[in-house]
């Protein structure tokens, strides 16, 4: 098919806009990797840079000698694997009634939960019930009390609700009971939602702090993000600046060099950078499917 | 909305309160339910005799000190006094906000060593999370401790734990705050402008800034050079001497014409703001000034001085003299320069950290050798003025938990715990390094005394970082360590001694001190006063639009927002002790 | 006589039904208890906003003030209408700036041919979203430093001053949204892009024999196609308007910038937890929440009569 100029013009300035967006995403990460792999001492940071300065693993070694960046990945994957399976298991079991139409009071029901969304008590009281339950500085606080997010429940809720219902009907004349329909049809089908929210959970539990940072004291609980912000907000990490300071010979606190705070962010993003292309369809489809349903 | 979703809401509302009330009942109020948390121990000895009791104590760290439960601070402590200890850890990370939930959910630590702001402590006693500790009771169970805070001669001291007549908090006078930031120059920067002498008025101390960003002072023909940066978010601090130079402490008490005001209110702030406006859009001053740390990355303020980007500092802390040659500036300095290594180590003990001494403070820029820095003095204003304010000798606390007033047995044991801890010295030593003649000894040595030194085997062991922390002092790693003059002075004998001298001699002269010294009725109230301030101050120095209207303006509204009442208040005080 | 019948026999009705859809409440109980104690327990805290809390009095000890701290709110503290007024402006930035950023984006990857091309491009521009705000404001001040960052390297290369952009108020908001177009434009295109290839082929066909050229495709069929998912989309973002992206601001800001990028979350946070006013602090958060529930039904009540669907 012929294109007109214009038609060509577009085309070019297209392909270009996402070139340079995509360069834009990319680039911050050849950057860091680039700072990571340099010489720690004496770095001119402030230019582009596309390769290392100086070679050098000191940072990394640095970083990976850290068990504090082990304990991080333990308690972050901790967090994200029984979130996940807990989550989604209470979920499903509160969705599902909850798709009935029939249900008795069902509106009142969806309400409680609904509500919740949009009050709380605030952090004290929460704390209070924390400490009170024996779960803080537990690593199950960090799963526990988050297991239920309303929005999720309703989109899986949603979903249910447009299962067509013949499917049950046919099922029930046959004789099954409601386990069996639940088992082996609902579940089934609900397997793209389920997967979809299920990724949702886990990059939600893989991205927080704020409630490790509140609830929880030990170093060794602490996810992997409270780590990374130590080291690039804080500049406190003690086992590195014990590191640090023995080879430093000098007193107070050793300044974090740049190129640790970009190695500490690679070993932290790296895991996601791998497993995300794989991952990203089931996504993008259960957003198709979300927002197709409703 | 239909009456259905109406009907639907207001239900969900009232057993919401129900069952939250109900629930909320079963929480109770935090006073009473809770009785005696921290239990005593196990008694000392198996007969039926009552023997000294083991208390135990939760012990709360502020930074995050590295510490195992095997470490000798910690494991000494505990057998030598007989307590257990449970170290809880705040870490550096949002710490306020895990304190605010533990004081408010009754976890509260039994101590707490608060190296923040005065002003805070009056918060917490006003919470009535903080145990009484009377002048008298200090006296008594801590009398050598009791001296030490005398031997500073500041009524200041014990005014500032006051709340409604009652006292809080044990004073850990920090003895640092007496000496005032310390100021240097570049020298090689400074000759290569033509400048022959230390700068000392204010007007010396332009010239030679717009000469240090126009004319090339480090000769690399490229225009990269700024004069000046200061720490913008500590607005005590920010910019201190230049504000000092007009005769004013924006962000502290001041007296004027026999009278309490609070500094910005002095006319020549404006004066200062736009003095610094001015200097901003020049190009003198470095842009990242507003959130600059002295210490926070390996950008920081003494980085900057140090390569070259900056050539006049006012940021020095006075600790930083007291160690390794000029403290963290030491690293990067003696990269560039490694000539000043010939003025650093005592002769005989090249590279031995602890005969590291401070490099002649150089005072003379005719004498300076090339490549050092030269210390002066806060400059001197058109009217005579001169000044950098000081934090003073209260800035740091340690708070009790207000359950230890219910046993006092416990609470008594503590404080003698922790004087022994301070005032003693093998114990302050052993506390971190353990038993005397284990991992240390008395060391006896003709030109520095004798002083306490880790033996040589000790020094050779891989394990010994994890173990006890590598100085005695500082924040590397013990957790009893409370910051006292005497610790220091034995602790570091070689080289502290001299520093001290030293700190007389750069870090004294130009004192200022926040007049108010005692905490009045509407502190608390008020406590964020100046914080509208603050902002304004650092909106007219990067912008300095109509600084003259606006200063009336933000002046009206900080009076209307308690600054005529602090005033007042501060008055009364004043007038009690004129 | 039939009152009382009629009365008896709707609860007869009513256990019926329940016992009908037991296994369902069985199923559902677990969900309901572990609300019941971690949302409504707490929310008896909400009592806070109407005492003086003093923590040695605890919650129920603490003196009762009423509304005061609402009255002190609106009359009395001079930042609190600062804050409000932060949270909206920058709400509504980010909704004329970001919302149609996302839109923009599926609009032109839809032009693209290259399938590889389109695919890679996609792939890469939803990572943004799964990075957390501490990483991305890690990557920020890295980047964004006047001393060593790149964005001032390149300006001073130009022969510019260098600019403190996260410390600078009137640079904070434009980082805010474009960190924010960064984010999530990539991401949030799926939704569009769905929609979009919804539509059906034979509409471009016919208008391409009517003689439409590419733009008059895209105004006349491709976007009224996604009208609908954009109202909902809309509407649903003016309901959170009070929400302007604690994450993000909390990673990113500094006191020095409090009076542009100060939000309704953050200002609880702070003077809740840093400056220990428990009372004022839940006042503002009570009224955020009363405020944004409001907000919330209105706007899920419009989304319901322009799309098919509500949140609820």
């Amino acid at each position: 098919m012929r294109k007109s100029l214009s038609g060509r013009v577009f085309g070019i300035f297209n392909y270009t806009f996402f070139a340079l967006f995509s360069m834009s995403i990319i680039y911050p990460f050849i950057y860091l990797i680039s700072i990571s792999l340099s010489d720690p001492q004496g770095l001119n940071v402030g230019r582009m840079m596309f390769y290392p300065h100086k070679f050098s693993l000191e940072s990394y070694k640095m970083i990976l000698n850290d068990k504090m960046l082990y304990w991080g990945y333990f308690n972050t994957i901790y967090r994200t694997v029984t979130g996940v399976v807990l989550s989604l298991t209470i979920l499903l079991c509160a969705a599902y009634p909850l798709s009935k139409k029939d249900l008795p009071h069902r509106n009142f029901y969806t309400s409680i939960f609904v509500f919740t969304m949009f009050f709380g008590g605030g952090l004290i009281p929460k704390y209070l019930l924390i400490k009170n339950l024996g779960l803080v500085d537990h690593r199950m606080v960090l799963v526990i009390p988050g297991l239920i997010s309303v929005y999720n429940m309703l989109i899986i809720r949603n979903f249910l609700m447009s299962i067509p219902k013949e499917l049950e009907e046919s099922a029930r004349i046959d004789g099954a009971s409601e386990w069996k329909i639940l088992f082996s049809i609902i579940i089934p089908l609900s397997l793209p939602v389920i997967a979809t929210v299920g990724l949702w959970i886990a990059v939600g539990h893989w991205n927080s702090w704020y409630d490790s940072m509140i609830y929880i004291n030990s170093p060794e609980k602490q996810v992997l993000q409270i780590y990374l912000r130590r080291i690039v907000v804080q500049s406190t990490d003690e086992e590195i600046r014990g590191m640090l300071e023995a080879s430093n010979e000098s007193i107070g606190i050793p300044a974090i060099p740049e190129t640790l705070k970009a190695a500490a962010i690679i070993v932290t993003v790296t895991p996601i950078l791998v497993v995300y292309p794989f991952i990203q369809k089931y996504f993008v489809k259960g957003v198709m499917v979300g927002s197709l349903k409703g | 909305m239909n009456m259905k979703k109406i009907k639907c809401i207001s239900l969900i509302l009232m057993l919401s309160i129900v069952i939250s009330l109900f629930m909320g009942c079963n929480q109770g109020s935090i006073s009473e339910t809770d009785g005696s948390q921290l239990a005593e121990g196990t008694n000392g000895s198996t007969q039926g005799i009552e023997t000294e009791k083991t208390y135990e104590y939760t012990w709360a760290l502020l930074n995050s000190e590295k510490v195992d439960d095997d470490n000798l601070p910690k494991k000494w402590v505990e057998e030598n006094y007989n307590i257990k200890v449970d170290l809880v850890r705040l870490g550096d990370d949002g710490w306020r906000e895990k304190l605010s939930v533990l004081m408010a959910s009754d976890d509260m630590p039994d101590m707490v060593r608060y190296n923040h702001d005065p002003d805070e402590l009056i918060k917490y006693a006003d919470q009535g999370v903080l145990a009484e500790l009377p002048e008298d009771m200090i006296k008594e169970h801590m009398p050598r401790y009791y001296e030490y805070i005398e031997s500073f001669n500041d009524e200041g001291l014990w005014k500032l734990g006051m709340l409604d007549g009652k006292h809080y908090g044990l004073p850990m006078p920090t003895w640092l705050g007496q000496y005032r930031r310390v100021i240097a120059w570049n020298a090689d920067w400074l000759k290569n402008v033509g400048i022959n002498r230390i700068p000392e008025t204010l007007s010396e101390f332009e010239e030679a800034f717009y000469k240090f960003v126009n004319e090339d002072p480090d000769g690399n023909n490229i225009n990269d050079t700024y004069a000046l940066t200061t720490e913008g978010p500590y607005p005590t601090v920010m910019f201190s001497e230049l504000f000092g130079a007009f005769g004013v402490t924006p962000f502290h008490w001041m007296e004027k014409d026999g009278k309490l005001i609070y500094g910005f209110s002095g006319e020549d702030t404006k004066e200062a703001l736009k003095l610094l406006n001015k200097w901003y859009k020049d190009g003198l001053i470095d842009p990242e000034f507003v959130t600059e740390d002295c210490r926070s990355e390996g950008n920081d303020i003494a980085w900057k001085f140090s390569t070259g980007k900056i050539g006049y500092i006012s940021n020095l802390e006075a600790s930083d003299h007291l160690w390794n040659g000029t403290g963290h500036l030491n690293k990067k300095w003696r990269l560039e320069h490694p000539e000043v290594d010939a003025y650093i180590y005592a002769e005989g003990h090249a590279g031995d950290n602890q005969f590291c001494l401070y490099p002649m403070p150089f005072t003379d820029l005719t004498t300076a050798p090339s490549g050092v820095y030269v210390h002066g003095n806060p400059p001197v204003g058109p009217d005579g003025e001169y000044g950098m304010p000081v934090s003073g000798l209260n800035n740091k606390y340690i708070l009790f938990n207000y359950k230890l007033e219910e046993d006092q047995g416990k609470y008594i044991k503590l404080l003698t715990v922790l004087e022994d801890l301070a005032m003693d010295e093998q114990a302050y030593i052993s506390s971190a390094w353990g038993e005397i003649g284990g991992v240390w000894d008395w060391v006896k040595d003709e030109m520095f005394g004798t002083y306490a030194e880790q033996t040589a085997e000790w020094k050779n062991n891989p394990d010994r970082s994890k173990l006890t922390p590598k100085y005695i002092v500082g924040q590397s790693g013990n957790p009893f360590f409370l910051q006292l003059k005497n610790q220091y002075l034995t602790a570091n004998a070689p080289k502290s001694k001299q520093r001290l001298d030293y700190l007389e001699l750069i870090a004294k002269e130009g004192v200022y001190e926040d007049q108010l010294k005692a905490t009045i009725p509407s502190q608390v109230k008020y406590a964020d006063h100046s914080k509208p301030l603050v902002q304004f101050a650092l909106k007219a120095i990067l912008e300095g639009k109509n600084i003259e209207a606006e200063y009336d303006r933000i002046l009206q509204i900080w009076m209307e927002n308690g600054g005529d009442v602090l005033t007042r208040e501060a008055n009364e005080w004043y007038s009690t002790i004129k | 006589m039939r009152k009382s019948t009629g009365i008896r026999n709707n609860l007869v009705q009513m256990i019926h039904q329940y016992k009908k859809y037991r296994y369902f409440f069985i199923l559902l109980l677990p969900a309901l208890i572990h609300k019941l104690i971690f949302d409504y327990a707490p929310m008896y805290g909400v009592i806070i906003a109407f005492k003086q809390f003093r923590i040695r009095e605890g919650i129920f000890g603490s003196a009762w003030v009423g509304f005061d701290h609402f009255k002190n709110m609106f009359t009395g503290t001079y930042d609190f209408f600062n804050v409000l007024s932060n949270t909206i402006e920058i709400s509504l930035l980010k909704l004329i700036f970001v919302f149609p950023a996302s839109i923009i984006v599926a609009l032109l990857l839809n032009e693209i041919g290259n399938s590889t091309f389109k695919k890679v491009t996609q792939t890469i521009s939803y990572l943004p979203h799964f990075l957390s705000w501490v990483m991305i404001a890690g990557l920020l001040r890295m980047f964004l430093s006047p001393s060593t960052g790149l964005v001032n390297g390149v300006i001073k290369l130009l022969g510019g001053a260098p600019i403190y952009f996260l410390a600078n108020s009137r640079w904070f908001r434009s980082v805010l949204i474009v960190s924010d177009i960064w984010q999530s434009a990539g991401w949030g295109s799926i939704i569009y892009l769905a929609a979009i290839t919804n539509i059906d082929v034979e509409m471009y066909q016919a208008a391409i024999i009517d003689g439409a050229n590419k733009f008059k495709q895209a105004v006349y069929i491709t976007i009224p196609s996604i009208v609908p998912i954009m109202t909902i989309m809309l509407i649903l973002s003016v309901g959170n308007i009070l929400d302007a992206g604690f994450g993000q601001i909390f990673n990113l800001f500094s006191p020095v910038v409090y009076d542009v990028a100060d939000i309704l979350d953050t200002y609880v946070y702070r003077v809740g937890m840093v400056e220990m006013n428990y009372s004022f602090s839940a006042a503002v958060g009570l009224f955020k929440n009363v405020v944004g529930l409001i907000l919330v039904i209105i706007t899920n009540q419009l989304a319901k009569t322009f799309g098919e669907y509500g949140i609820w």
